[in-house]
């Protein structure tokens, strides 16, 4: 089951996929491509905070897979 | 030519002040009364008329003027709750991305430090809403100010988006594409170091 995070203004919106689930790949997929389209940036986190000191790191991803278990969506920057 | 009455931050017959944000009146000449709001640019250096009103009709316009003014309140208490579980939310997504020792003290300095992946020495000190600050050495060298845009609205700024998401997006940002930051940010560079 995977679970992708849309940072936003009242809190992360949350979808959820099951990778066995076409209809659901396909949606979450769908919404992937929406979000990268409005200029977010897509970071996938993997493991377990226990194995590492400093937490974990997000790595950022342009492509959406099925089998990542979290990907947090992080609004587009612009300098101020 | 209306005769206008003021309420609100408008005394009877009296003249608004610059401080005023809103002039609220209505229009005595009109068959049934209108309720209009204005910002007070529009009457600030005019003195109204303001005729005699019954007890009746002004405890009736107080009474409507009060009752806007609880509903205003209520949407106001109803803003901040959601922004509370927002941040709350927000919180949880730190933790749960960059563990509760991290969270522990973002929540106690307000702020995370991060090393720079491409120059050793360097650290980034990050916090939701003011610029980031780059410490060579320990010395602060010079800030960078970036923001996280609403696509919504487009407004440069990150307050509208809960503290700590503003903070794991920066964090991240660093960790990730850190020449894209220095590329994208208005750099501000510190002339005091030595």
């Amino acid at each position: 089951m995977g679970t992708m995070s849309i940072m936003g203004r009242t809190g992360d919106t949350k979808v959820t996929w099951d990778s066995e689930i076409p209809a659901e790949v396909e949606a979450a997929r769908e919404a992937f491509k929406t979000y990268m389209d409005k200029g977010f940036m897509a970071y996938r986190v993997k493991g377990l905070i226990a194995e590492e000191t400093r937490g974990r790191k997000g790595e950022q991803i342009l492509d959406f897979d099925p089998e990542d278990e979290t990907i947090i969506f992080v609004p587009p920057i612009a300098g101020g | 030519m209306p005769n206008w009455y003021g309420y609100g931050n408008l005394g009877h017959g009296a003249t608004t002040t610059a401080s005023s944000n809103w002039v609220y009146a209505t229009d005595s000449t009109a068959a049934s009364a209108t309720y209009t709001w204005w910002p007070n640019t529009y009457y600030s250096t005019q003195t109204l008329p303001c005729p005699q009103r019954s007890a009746e009709e002004l405890q009736r316009d107080y009474e409507e003027i009060a009752s806007r003014e609880a509903e205003r309140r209520q949407a106001q208490a109803e803003q901040e709750r959601e922004r509370a579980e927002a941040v709350r939310q927000a919180e949880e997504l730190l933790r749960s991305c960059l563990g509760e020792e991290r969270l522990a003290e973002y929540k106690t300095k307000g702020c995370l430090s991060v090393d720079s992946p491409s120059k050793p020495g360097r650290r980034y000190v990050v916090d939701a809403h003011s610029r980031i600050k780059v410490y060579e050495a320990d010395k602060l060298v010079e800030e960078l100010c970036v923001h996280l845009v609403d696509p919504l609205s487009l407004a440069n700024d990150s307050r509208w988006l809960p503290e700590p998401d503003v903070v794991l997006g920066k964090v991240w940002l660093i960790e990730n594409d850190e020449e894209r930051l220095l590329r994208v940010a208005m750099r501000v560079a510190n002339h005091n170091r030595r």
